[in-house]
């Protein structure tokens, strides 16, 4: 819709509506009541007037158009660094810009900016040479890695990798490099001296943070996701242990009952190691907040001598430290810091202490450290504020300051480590003040809004996905559970959850949010607009992995879409319109928007029909159904369809059930199939 | 016509007029105080008493300028027998108070508005009514007093419209509540103290405004008796003062964290020979502090600065000076909590787990069972799953008791202390410790596996207000 009919549509509903006078403004009333707020279901909404509040018609009608015309004054540009790297004679510094496609190189000791390189799309980590002469930069979206020569600041070439590489590091001759493929789940070996990889490494699920050993024998990945489970069993995601030396994988090791470990560091005496991760309570029923009965987040601590692993807990009795991004050990091994990317704040920790910890644990001194709110006092040295989602951090090498990627502040953080107060910042200049839809990013990845900080969106929606986990939210517990689902590319597949309550993101986001998932404050009418806006309009799917670079299908991906159009089964009988594939789920978004029974509903279920989900980039969102019962797709029609409620599929060979299923994780953005 | 002179008189009069009623309608100046005042007098014993339970004929609300020694006060209540506990609004526009208009009367909760100086008596009913606190959505809690025959006397507290609407009990235990104050998670903290079926140590706890998940927030230790309201900085340091009996009944201030209360207990000033009755913290990072150097001194307002030195502010021989509130910007403004509850929902779900399921597994439950004890006795018994949990569904407003046996009848846990759940409330509980210190293992409880028991509520009126008891019809009445 072009400028210009948007105007006369909005006008002459706004005439209509003023001369229709009061009735005018109660339809109004209703029409955002409607939209936003829905069923009344709480004694918590007795004033109409105050809940119209100032959500302003335009925040609805205007930029929460994916493609509107008025994004353009709710959008402004960032840098958005993520990930940082220091070269070893300390004099540089650099920083990949997730949104400006770009490295940089920052002369540390006048902070002003040496070059600004384009690199790929999205790019995720940087890793430098000992001698600084060449840098490598991992390019999430464009599934490659950039070289780049510091000099003369430029790409020298790009070497291809695995779907979505994010995490990346130099072996200790620098002859090769690892890069973490987080899409395809596995780890790239790329030989630097022929410039190609060399083997590619099954890794956990979502591996995205990855680093070697101070000695050069171990590399270790760590994942976002848990391996696929037992259903209703806890989530333990995989830890994929390296030996440098063949290069090969050595060992899987999981952390039980915990998910998105996004990075991972060593100790200089390469005895332990530490990451990041996030032990979520999603089989426990979430009958309240308190007491970390939704998530609580932890240090992963593995001791590479005796093969222990350990999960100490960041958080206090009453607050919690959100979605722990990156972890570093000083130097000289005495402090770890950590950024609480969810919680702006960034961990100091003793070293000292976590060894006295794990020590007690060992000798049965301490029992159930996991869970145990009042144990990080044990080993927390000190809390520091941050800017706006911390992530990356890079410490110089000889241990003076921490520099910290505070991705929506735009700009990095110099801590010293002697004193732990900060220095004179770098500011990557992007725009110098907060867009609208910039707040509704902060507030998406800000665990403010929660009580007593437990989570944030981003902790069950990382990287604005998915966690891949099915949480028991009913008021009854154990009844209707509820996988989580992606809130990418979102426009045009209202309404939302899986029993089609929620006719818009306003509703998701609003006042039933907070009272039910949130439990706190709701957002003012300024920042629901923006969280609104944020989600409906700047969150976009990655490239799908399994589309050909022109588009076209494969021919298996061909045979799978006359399948799921099919209208006769092969014997020739008539297939219902209502029981074909693209019946309910047709393009752009295959889904009809409508909810159907198609015979998943469980004794647990208090309802029988579901909303159909929509189908783009389907393959990045196991495990299925509504309640997350089925582990693959295959599993869909093998197991969860016996009587074709779910599409007439029982007459389908294992090589049509196969094609079917190649078409399906072709199917990527609503943009392709328009 | 008029002349001249005169329209220029007109205009100036006017004016000052306009000036004078600006000035008025600000209410009390910012860095001013606003106290308690009550007559030093021999007869009336301010130490360790709950000024509610107290005659204070004559106890006024006032307000000075700490800037200013000497400086005169300005009385607040003058129509009042006795006013005592103001807390200000959010705003700063505002107070309410526990008042006494006669002598006859019972404490009853009042608002004045510091612009207009207007009177709007909140609560009207039979019994004592104290210790009143803004909740940040136009509505206050404060505590109301109850009496029987079998389960003795307490308080229980309550929320109000500033018009006095909408009264409603929160909290539903043999407990004397009190002490109300605001956290800035938008929870309330009180001190509580059971009453039946014996009388409980003091404990500080925590609920949200609907009266659901009210729990421990600190246990204090033995030998302390807290003696004004904990009150928390915007630094999330709380604060309070308090008596140890173990080292001769000297009056402390205490400190502790809201992030991690157990752990960050501090004594933080002791006092050789005073005492101390109440405190407030500035946003300076000092203390106000109702304090008094020996007992035959009246208690006057100090400032106990980070080195622990108590400074007079304002001492007065005839007065004691009580319960300081300072007229500043608000460290915090507490969140707005939303409420889940239903009202047609006449019960609360209670799951419990047991601390470490993965600990659990190796520990057999076989044969053990839960009692659930109401006021009167036991209400159910039920065997517990064969990792410990247990799924109740629970008669609303029902204060219970929870405590495991085993086989042979020998109590193995508990009981727990008085719960209560509150119309369609949602509680988890993951061990016995009533500290609630530790989340819960990632695991299905197997008890949410199979249905939930069934435990009838029963009212307790006995406790709370009933609705004709508040006479409404003259409360909210502006004077």
């Amino acid at each position: 819709m072009n400028i210009s009919n948007t105007f006369i549509i909005l006008f002459i509903i706004g005439l209509l509506l003023f001369f229709m006078g009061y009735r005018g403004y109660r339809w109004s009333l209703d029409h955002y009541e409607y939209m936003t707020i829905g069923e009344v279901t709480g004694d918590i909404l007795n004033n109409r007037e105050a809940k119209i509040a100032a959500i302003k018609c335009m925040g609805c009608h205007t930029y929460t158009k994916r493609d509107g015309f008025f994004l353009q004054f709710a959008k402004k540009d960032y840098s958005s660094p993520y990930n940082l790297a220091v070269s070893a004679d300390q004099r540089k510094l650099f920083v990949t810009g997730q949104e400006s496609d770009a490295l940089y190189i920052y002369d540390l000791e006048t902070n002003q900016l040496l070059s600004k390189v384009p690199v790929g799309d999205h790019p995720h980590s940087v890793a430098v040479t000992r001698d600084g002469k060449k840098a490598y930069v991992t390019n999430q979206w464009s599934n490659n890695v950039s070289v780049i020569d510091v000099e003369s600041g430029l790409v020298e070439y790009t070497i291809p990798a695995g779907g979505g590489p994010a995490g990346l590091v130099l072996d200790q001759n620098e002859e090769y490099l690892y890069v973490a493929n987080t899409y395809t789940s596995n780890i790239s070996v790329i030989d630097l001296n022929r410039g190609t990889e060399t083997v590619r490494l099954r890794a956990g699920n979502y591996p995205t943070g990855i680093n070697i050993s101070p000695d050069g024998r171990n590399v270790l990945a760590v994942s976002q996701r848990s391996v696929l489970v037992e259903y209703r069993d806890p989530p333990k995601t995989e830890i994929t242990v390296i030996n440098a030396t063949n290069r090969r994988v050595q060992q899987r090791i999981h952390f039980e009952e915990a998910h998105i470990m996004e990075n991972v560091d060593f100790a200089p005496t390469s005895d332990l190691a530490f990451t990041t991760l996030v032990r979520p309570r999603n089989l426990v029923p979430a009958v309240q907040v308190e007491s970390g009965w939704m998530m609580t987040f932890a240090l992963g601590v593995i001791s590479l001598e005796t093969g222990n692993m350990y999960q100490l807990p960041l958080d206090e009795p009453n607050t919690f430290y959100a979605d722990p991004y990156n972890v570093l050990i000083s130097p000289d091994g005495k402090l770890a810091f950590i950024s609480h990317s969810g919680g702006d704040y960034i961990s100091v920790l003793d070293v000292d202490k976590v060894r006295d910890v794990i020590r007690e644990i060992d000798e049965g001194m301490i029992l159930n450290a996991e869970n145990d709110l009042m144990l990080s006092d044990r080993y927390i040295k000190k809390r520091i504020p941050s800017g706006s989602n911390p992530k990356g951090m890079a410490i110089s090498p000889d241990g003076n300051y921490l520099y910290i990627a505070e991705r929506l502040s735009d700009q990095i953080a110099v801590l010293n480590t002697s004193t732990l107060e900060f220095e004179q910042g770098i500011s990557l200049k992007g725009a110098d003040q907060y867009s609208l839809l910039r707040r509704g990013e902060q507030l998406f990845n800000h665990s403010g809004r929660t009580f007593q900080n437990q989570y944030s969106c981003y902790s069950c929606h990382p990287d604005n996905h998915e966690d891949g986990l099915t949480y028991d939210m009913d008021f009854y517990p154990g009844e209707d559970l509820s996988n989580v689902q992606t809130l990418r590319e979102l426009a045009g597949t209202s309404p939302f959850k899986w029993n089609g309550n929620n006719v818009s993101i306003y509703m998701q986001c609003g006042m039933r949010f907070s009272t039910f998932v949130t439990r706190t404050e709701a957002f003012s009418p300024y920042d629901l607009n923006a969280l609104v806006g944020y989600i409906t309009s700047q969150i976009s799917h990655p490239p799908n992995l399994y589309r050909t670079e022109t588009g076209e299908l494969t021919e298996a991906q061909r045979r799978g879409k006359e399948l799921f159009e099919r209208t006769r089964t092969n014997d020739g009988r008539v297939i219902a319109e209502r029981d074909r594939c693209i019946t309910c789920h047709p393009p752009p978004n295959f889904t009809d928007r409508l909810k159907h029974d198609v015979g998943t509903a469980t004794d647990r279920d208090n309802h029988t029909e579901f909303l159909t989900p929509h189908l783009n980039n389907i393959y990045e969102s196991p495990p299925f159904l509504h309640d997350g019962r089925a582990n693959t797709l295959e599993e869909l029609w093998t197991i969860y369809n016996d009587d074709d409620l779910h599409g007439v599929a029982n007459d389908m060979t294992k090589d049509q059930l196969n094609d079917l299923i190649e078409y399906l994780l072709s199917l990527g953005s609503a943009r392709y199939h328009k | 016509m008029l002349k001249k002179s005169s329209l220029i008189i007109i205009v100036l009069v006017s004016g000052l007029i306009y000036i004078s009623s600006a000035l008025l309608s600000r209410g009390i100046p910012e860095g001013y105080v606003i106290i308690t005042q009550v007559q030093a007098d021999d007869a009336v014993n301010i130490s360790g008493s709950s000024l509610n339970k107290l005659d204070l004929q004559g106890a006024q609300i006032v307000s000075f300028n700490p800037d200013k020694p000497g400086s005169s006060i300005n009385v607040l209540t003058q129509n009042f027998y006795s006013a005592i506990s103001p807390e200000l609004s959010l705003d700063n526009r505002s107070i309410v108070f526990a008042g006494r208009k006669e002598a006859t009367d019972n404490w009853q909760i009042w608002m004045l508005n510091l612009r207009n100086s207007r009177f709007t008596q909140i609560t009207n009913n039979n019994r004592d009514c104290f210790d009143p606190v803004f909740l940040p959505d136009e509505r206050i809690t404060f505590s109301c007093t109850w009496e029987e025959e079998r389960y003795g006397s307490g308080s229980t507290l309550y929320t109000a419209a500033l018009d006095g609407r909408f009264l409603n009990p929160i909290t539903y235990h043999p407990h004397t509540d009190h002490s109300g104050t605001m956290l800035h998670d938008g929870r309330i903290l009180f001190i509580s103290e059971q009453v039946y079926p014996e009388a409980g140590k003091q404990k500080i706890l925590a609920l949200r405004p609907d009266g659901t998940k009210s729990g421990l927030f600190i246990q204090i230790p033995d030998g302390i008796e807290i003696t004004g309201k904990v009150r928390e900085n915007r630094d999330k340091q709380l604060f309070m003062t308090a008596i140890n009996e173990e080292s001769g009944n000297r009056s402390n201030v205490l400190r502790f964290s809201y992030n991690n209360p157990y752990n960050s207990l501090t004594n933080i000033y002791t006092s050789e020979t005073g005492e101390l009755h109440s405190l407030y913290p500035e946003n300076s990072g000092d203390l106000l502090v109702s304090y008094r150097k020996n007992d035959a001194e009246p208690f006057g307002i100090f400032r106990l600065d980070p080195q622990g030195n108590p400074l007079p502010v304002h001492i007065d021989s005839e007065y004691h000076f009580l319960e300081p509130v300072i007229v500043e910007e608000k460290p915090f403004i507490p969140r707005k909590l939303p409420s889940a509850l239903r009202e047609a929902r006449n019960f609360g779900i209670v799951v419990f787990v047991e601390t470490s399921q993965a600990l659990a597994e190796s520990k057999s439950f076989e044969g053990e069972k839960v009692q659930v004890i109401g006021l009167d006795g036991l209400l159910d018994e039920f065997p517990v799953f064969e990792d410990g949990s247990f799924y109740v569904r629970m008669g609303a407003r029902t204060p219970v008791r929870f405590q495991k046996l085993n086989s042979s009848d020998e109590i193995l846990e508990g009981p727990t202390p008085w719960l209560w759940f509150m119309t369609g409330e949602r509680r988890g509980f993951n061990s016995w410790d009533e500290k609630q210190l530790t989340a819960p293992a990632n695991r299905v409880p197997e008890a949410i596996n199979h249905s939930y028991i069934e435990i009838s509520g029963f009212d307790t009126p006995r406790l709370v207000i009933k609705n004709d008891e508040n006479l409404l019809s003259e409360a909210g009445h502006e004077y």
